[in-house]
C-alpha cells in the first residue's frame, strides 16, 4: 500500500509542478497578435497555397493589415472577398474563377520519342536535355512536376503520362503553371469547357511526323465557328474565351480530334480537363 | 481556464499511471526477487553439487557462502565483480577447503552477443577449475586461461572478477594464498 | 477513408518503420546482434506501441496542447516500465541482455512519432491497428536483420537455446560489430528499394509497348 501512495504522490506532484510551469510558460511566451489579424486568418481558406504571393494565410492577413490588396485570394473566392471587404472597409473587383488547363495531349501513345530517356525523372531536368525526349519540342514530358507541386492534389498523372486536372479541386494558385517547363499548363476560365490541346508552333508537315494529336493549322475550326472565337495564327489554333460559348462545333469538325471538351463525371461531380 | 486544465490533465495522467505502475510493481516484486535468488542458488548447486545446504555469512561489507555437507564445512563460495566491455561482469567462484577452485559461473554480464558473451559457455569458464593463483591469467600472458577469440577485454574482466572473489574469500575465511602452490 | 486492414498492413509494407521511415534506428542497430534480443525488443516495443495507442487515443480530446508532449511521454514511459517489470520477472536473462535499450524504448522515435501524428488524431480502433502494424513491421525488420547478422557473424542461429541453423564457412565477426549492423541494414534497404521500383507501374514512355516508337 505504501508504495502506491508513494508513487502517486511523487508522480502526481511532478505533474502539478510541471503542469503549472507549462501553463505559465505557454502564456508568457505566447505570441501576441492583433485580434483583427486573427479574424482575417479565420476567414481565409487556410490552404497556405501562396497564390496571393505571400508564404502563408497568416502572412497575407498581416500584409492586408499593412495595406495589401484584398482581392488576391483566389481560392477564397467571392465569399472571402465579401468578408474581407466588410472587415477592412475596402472595395475590390471580383474576378472570374480561373483553373489550370492542359494544352497538350501528346502522351506516350501519341507523341514519338527522340531517344530513350533514363535520367532524373522530373520534367524540369528532362527538359534540359535537347528540349526533352519527345520529338515534338512543345510536348508534355509526363513526369508530373505539376502534380507534385499542386497543394490540393487536383492534378493526377494518367497511364499515358499526361496530367489530369480536377477542376473542382483546382484553387487557381497557378503553381503548376509556373512549374511546367514546357508551358503546356495555362489558366483558363473555369466555365469554359472547350480547349485546343496543343501549343506547337511547328508547321503541319512537321507535326504529323512527330505526334498523332498535334495541331496542323488546317483552319477548319476557324471556318466553322459561328462566334469568331477561334483563330489559327503561327500554325496553332487559339480560342478566345471571351467569345467562346461552348457550342462544340469546332470539336466536331477538327480532323485530328485535338479540340476536346472537359468531361463531367456525374457520379462524382468532378470536371476533368 | 486552460491554465488550470493543463495542470489538471497532466496531474491526473501522472496519478493514474503512478497507480498502474505501483500495482504492476507489487504484482511482480516477488517473482523478480526470486529470479535473482534462483540464479544464485542454481549456480551454487552447480559448483558444489554434493553440498546439503549453503549458509550465507557476512564479513565486513561483503557476503560469502559456506557449503555444508554432513554438518561440516565442505567449501566456500562468493561473488566477484569487474568491469567488462559492456558492463559489470559478476562471477560466482567456489573453492574447497584447500583453496582449490571447484567452479566458476558467470552470474551477470552484458558483453557483445557472439563475442564476449561466449564467456557464459562452459568451454570458457570451466578453464578455471583447479587452477592455481599464478595460472589464473591469459595464456598469452603466461597463464592457463585461453581468451575468447576477439574478446580479450571480456576474458581479462572475467579473470579479474574471479581474482576479486578469491581475494574476498582470502580476507573472510582466511584461506591462505588461495590456489597458490 | 483507408480500410481497417490497410491501416494495419501499411505498418508492415508501405510505412515500415525501419525500411521505409527509417525511425528508431538506435535499437535496430544495437539489439540485432542476436535473434533472441531482436525477438525480445520487438515484442516489448509492440506491447508499448499498442498500449500507448489505446490511452493516447482515448484521451486525445482532453489533452491541452501545451502539455501534449509530457502526457504522451508519461503514458509511454509507464508502459515501458511495466514491460520491463514483466521482463525482469519472467525472463531476467533477456532483460540483462537488452540492458539499457529497454528503458530507451521510451524515446523510440516510432512510438512518440506515431502518438504525435496518428494516435492523437484517430479513434481507438484505428490507432490500435496502426500500432499493431507498426510494431509488427518493426519486429519483422529486426528479425530479418538479426538473423543475417547472427548467422553470418557467428556461423549459427540459436533461438531460445535451440540451434536452428549453422553455416559451414568461417563466420565474419564484423557482422556482430557496429559496422556490420550498418552494412546489413543498408544493403537490405537498398534491396527493398530496388524491389519497390520494379513494382511501380511505369517509369518512362520507353517502357510502354506502343506502336509509336520507330
Amino acid at each position: 500500500m505504501d508504495i502506491i501512495l508513494a508513487s502517486i504522490l511523487t508522480l502526481g506532484s511532478m505533474g502539478i509542478i510541471f503542469g503549472i510551469i507549462l501553463a505559465i510558460a505557454s502564456q508568457k511566451l505566447a505570441v501576441k497578435a492583433d485580434p483583427k489579424i486573427d479574424e482575417i486568418v479565420k476567414i481565409l481558406p487556410g490552404l497556405n497555397c501562396g497564390g496571393c504571393g505571400h508564404p502563408s494565410c497568416q502572412a497575407y492577413a498581416e500584409a492586408i493589415m499593412k495595406g495589401e490588396a484584398i482581392s488576391l485570394c483566389k481560392p477564397g473566392g467571392k465569399k472571402t472577398l465579401d468578408h474581407l471587404t466588410e472587415i477592412t472597409g475596402e472595395t475590390a473587383q471580383s474576378s472570374e474563377p480561373m483553373v489550370a488547363t492542359r494544352y497538350c495531349n501528346g502522351g506516350c501513345n501519341e507523341a514519338k520519342e527522340k531517344y530513350e530517356y533514363t535520367g532524373v525523372k522530373t520534367c524540369k531536368v528532362a527538359a534540359l536535355l535537347n528540349s526533352g525526349y519527345k520529338q515534338c519540342t512543345y510536348s508534355c514530358l509526363g513526369f508530373g512536376d505539376c502534380a507534385k507541386v499542386c497543394p490540393t492534389d487536383a492534378i493526377t498523372m494518367n497511364d499515358d503520362m499526361l496530367p489530369i486536372i480536377d477542376k473542382e479541386k483546382c484553387i487557381g494558385c497557378e503553381k503548376c503553371v509556373i512549374e511546367c517547363p514546357k508551358n503546356i499548363l495555362l489558366m483558363a476560365p473555369k466555365k469554359k469547357r472547350v480547349h485546343v490541346r496543343c501549343t506547337s508552333l511547328n508547321p503541319g508537315k512537321t507535326v504529323v511526323k512527330v505526334c498523332s494529336v498535334g495541331c496542323i493549322a488546317c483552319n477548319k475550326c476557324e471556318r466553322e465557328c459561328p462566334f469568331d472565337a477561334i483563330h489559327v495564327k503561327d500554325n496553332i489554333a487559339i480560342i478566345d474565351y471571351d467569345k467562346c460559348t461552348n457550342c462544340q462545333k469546332c470539336v466536331k469538325v477538327c480532323p485530328r480530334k485535338i479540340i476536346t471538351v472537359d468531361q463531367v463525371q456525374e457520379s462524382q461531380q468532378q470536371v476533368h480537363t | 481556464m486552460s491554465k488550470t486544465k493543463s495542470t489538471i490533465v497532466l496531474t491526473l495522467v501522472c496519478i493514474i499511471t503512478a497507480a498502474l505502475l505501483a500495482g504492476t510493481y507489487m504484482l511482480t516484486k516477488d517473482k523478480i526477487a526470486s529470479q535473482s535468488e534462483n540464479a544464485l542458488t542454481e549456480s551454487l548447486k552447480e559448483i558444489i553439487p554434493d553440498a546439503d545446504k549453503f549458509i550465507e555469512e557476512t564479513s565486513g561489507d561483503t557476503s560469502y557462502f559456506i557449503a555444508i555437507k554432513d554438518n561440516i564445512e565442505a567449501g566456500y563460495a562468493t561473488t566477484g565483480e569487474a568491469q567488462g566491455y559492456g558492463g559489470i561482469i559478476k562471477t560466482l567462484v567456489g573453492v574447497d577447503l584447500e583453496g582449490n577452485i571447484l567452479g566458476v559461473r558467470i552470474l551477470e554480464q552484458s558483453e557483445t552477443p557472439g563475442l564476449g558473451d561466449k564467456a557464459k559457455n562452459p568451454g570458457f569458464y570451466n578453464q578455471f577449475n583447479n587452477q592455481k593463483k599464478n595460472s589464473i591469467r591469459l595464456s598469452k600472458e603466461g597463464g592457463s586461461i585461453d581468451a575468447i577469440t576477439g574478446a580479450t577485454i571480456t576474458s581479462r574482466a572475467v579473470i579479474a572478477s574471479v581474482n576479486d572473489a578469491l581475494a574476498t574469500l582470502s580476507d573472510a575465511v582466511g584461506i591462505q594464498q588461495v590456489g597458490e602452490q | 477513408m483507408v480500410s481497417h486492414w490497410q491501416e494495419f498492413w501499411k505498418g508492415i509494407t508501405k510505412l515500415n518503420p525501419v525500411f521505409v521511415a527509417a525511425l528508431g534506428l538506435c535499437p535496430v542497430l544495437a539489439t540485432t546482434t542476436s535473434m533472441d534480443n531482436a525477438i525480445g525488443m520487438g515484442v516489448a516495443a509492440t506491447f508499448v506501441l499498442v498500449c500507448s495507442s489505446i490511452f493516447v487515443s482515448l484521451l486525445r480530446k482532453m489533452i491541452p496542447d501545451n502539455v501534449r508532449i509530457p502526457v504522451f511521454i508519461v503514458i509511454i514511459a509507464t508502459f515501458v516500465t511495466i514491460a520491463q517489470l514483466f521482463m525482469k520477472a519472467y525472463s531476467p536473462a533477456l532483460d540483462k541482455s537488452l540492458g539499457i535499450f529497454v528503458p530507451l524504448i521510451v524515446v523510440n522515435c516510432i512510438i512518440l512519432g506515431r502518438a504525435e501524428s496518428f494516435f492523437s488524431k484517430n479513434n481507438i480502433v484505428r490507432s490500435m491497428l496502426d500500432a499493431l502494424g507498426a510494431g509488427l513491421g518493426f519486429t519483422l525488420a529486426i528479425l530479418l536483420i538479426s538473423g543475417i547478422r547472427e548467422l553470418l557473424g557467428t556461423g549459427e542461429l540459436i533461438i531460445f537455446g535451440i540451434k536452428i541453423l549453422a553455416i559451414p564457412i568461417t563466420p565474419a565477426v564484423i557482422f556482430i560489430l557496429a559496422p556490420g549492423a550498418l552494412l546489413t541494414m543498408g544493403l537490405l534497404l537498398a534491396l527493398f528499394n530496388a524491389l519497390g521500383v520494379k513494382t511501380a507501374k511505369k517509369t518512362s514512355c520507353s517502357t510502354i509497348a506502343s506502336g509509336v516508337k520507330e
